[in-house]
């Protein structure tokens, strides 16, 4: 070995070196986790979902304003409220995957002359599927327009048969602690009361407007969107319309309905879609359409007043809301 | 550590993700909804940022780790960077920068008012925070002043708990975190008095 005395690093330069490339790498490395974690926990972007089994239905034309447009299936399918999986809209989706929706039995009863147990597929096949294109707008205030495809919850009441007595319908979704993760005991005990429930009048529920959905974009729903069965009633905010049901229950009672029960002074039995009824916390004037920059203004019934606002008349929006 | 590199560290890690943001926005890549994903990211963001500023002290305190200070400054200016654009968010994108209809927020709802106490409160520890005003003000001011920080923070929480409809995980973290690093100063201011009793009762 041959090393001139000139080529030893002088100790001090050495060590100063040995520190920078610890600080340097201190740096990076904590740059990395720092990275990692804001994406791991904020989830910018949701994986798109796999697609549902195609329908036969009857096509129809949009009764939609000249500047509305269908939301893309990527954001119908990757942006949803459903509590029971996640409360964060964009892992709903993933969370929801392994949600069996064969064998599924709808078990409708209570105030009816013929009560029955019907099985999904009998129920898809009850009456012609239809699309029905309709705004849906959230509580929270940001709106869609979705291309359900499914047919007037009226065909299957009318099957039941519901007595002179019958004055409300109740929707129950399915309680599944295995496959929900939220409606496993928490800490502080549940998010919401489950199994979630939902409610109508009779008039609000045998209204043509009113379905009961199996699909949408043409395909069967998939899990993050209340597959296989689901009520859609577009002139009230969203969580109205109860997912994945598998009880129909008509009472002469009013339901006691889950968000009700959790906020009773935010979330009415009513929940008609009204810019003039603020929720206690924020206002429901305008509305985020998914995939708009800017907010538009919601509508009275959200859109659909010269059908339905017959069946309040006479009624106050703001203590029924 | 040299003081400046642990500036640099903070900094840095501090302004990472507000970069990232930037770059999947520009992506188009910020998820289905992504004003609201802006508005609540910067939010929880200023809140963990302000959480760790009010971490300095104790943490200082505790472990013998003087060094420390030299981030606290950092910290709670990054808090309010990400306060400033989750306020910037909302005005802007929410109500397209208009006053009056800031305003009429501010009329019908409270938790909009304490989030806006709040981000004041920050703005002013921000414009007081140079050296200069340190010494303009005098240290005891200056201390008085920066003490604000404690109401602040348990605006910003109410603002936070009050924005969310039933799912309060987070904010019931934030709020055991709160109550620790608030309790540990009044538990240690009353220590403090505690000894200087002893020592006049000498």
């Amino acid at each position: 070995m041959n090393v001139k005395s000139s080529e030893v690093t002088p100790k001090e330069v050495y060590l100063s070196r040995r520190r920078f490339v610890l600080q340097a790498g201190l740096l990076f490395g904590s740059l990395a986790v720092t990275g990692t974690a804001y994406r791991w926990f904020f989830e910018p972007e949701s994986k798109p979902a796999p697609r549902g089994t195609p329908l036969n239905f009857i096509r129809t034309k949009p009764q939609l304003m000249a500047d509305e447009h269908l939301t893309s299936y990527e954001k119908v399918t990757g942006y949803n409220n459903f509590y029971e999986f996640s409360t964060y809209k964009q892992a709903v989706a993933k969370r929801a995957r392994q949600m069996k929706v064969r064998p599924w039995t709808v078990v409708v009863g209570g105030l009816v002359a013929r009560p029955k147990i019907f099985d999904i597929d009998e129920i898809i096949r009850l009456a012609p599927l239809e699309e029905r294109i309709y705004r849906m707008r959230c509580v929270e205030g940001w709106s869609m327009v979705i291309p359900w495809i499914g047919f007037p919850l009226k065909a299957l009441l009318d099957k039941v048969e519901p007595l002179s007595t019958a004055r409300y319908v109740e929707f129950e979704s399915l309680y599944d602690p295995e496959v929900m993760p939220n409606q496993r005991q928490g800490l502080w005990g549940s998010l919401l009361n489950w199994p979630y429930r939902e409610g109508l009048r009779l008039d609000e529920a045998m209204h043509p407007l009113t379905i009961l959905a199996v699909g949408l974009y043409g395909e069967m729903l998939l899990p993050q969107n209340g597959a296989p069965l689901r009520v859609v009633v577009p002139w009230k905010y969203g969580f109205k319309s109860a997912k994945s049901i598998v009880k129909i229950t008509l009472r002469s009672d009013r339901p006691q309905t889950t968000w009700n029960l959790a906020q009773p002074r935010e979330y009415g039995f009513y929940a008609n879609v009204n810019p003039a009824v603020s929720h206690p916390r924020w206002s429901q004037q305008t509305e985020r359409r998914i995939g708009e920059f800017w907010r538009r203004p919601t509508l009275l019934f959200n859109g659909y007043a010269e059908q339905v606002a017959h069946l309040y008349s006479g009624m106050d929006l703001k203590t029924n809301f | 550590m040299s003081r400046a590199y642990l500036q640099l560290l903070v900094l840095a890690n501090g302004l990472l993700p507000a970069l990232l943001l930037a770059f999947d926005a520009l992506r188009h890549k910020l998820g289905v909804n992504p004003v609201e994903y802006f508005i609540r990211t910067t939010g929880v963001l200023s809140m963990v940022l302000l959480i760790l500023t009010l971490a300095v002290t104790p943490v200082r305190q505790l472990s013998g780790l003087s060094q420390l200070i030299h981030v606290r400054r950092t910290l709670g200016l990054l808090s309010f960077f990400y306060a400033l654009l989750h306020f910037l968010g909302y005005f802007c994108l929410e109500h397209r920068c208009s006053i009056s209809s800031l305003m009429s927020d501010l009329a019908n709802r409270h938790f909009v008012v304490i989030g806006m106490a709040s981000f004041i409160v920050l703005l002013l520890l921000a414009i007081t925070s140079t050296k200069a005003m340190v010494r303009c003000l005098g240290g005891r001011r200056w201390r008085q002043v920066h003490s604000q920080i404690y109401g602040s923070s348990v605006a910003a929480l109410l603002h936070y708990w009050l924005a969310v409809k039933v799912d309060t995980d987070l904010p019931q973290v934030c709020l055991v975190l709160l109550v620790l690093l608030l309790g540990y100063r009044l538990l240690s201011r009353n220590t403090a008095r505690s000894a200087v009793t002893v020592l006049k009762l000498r």
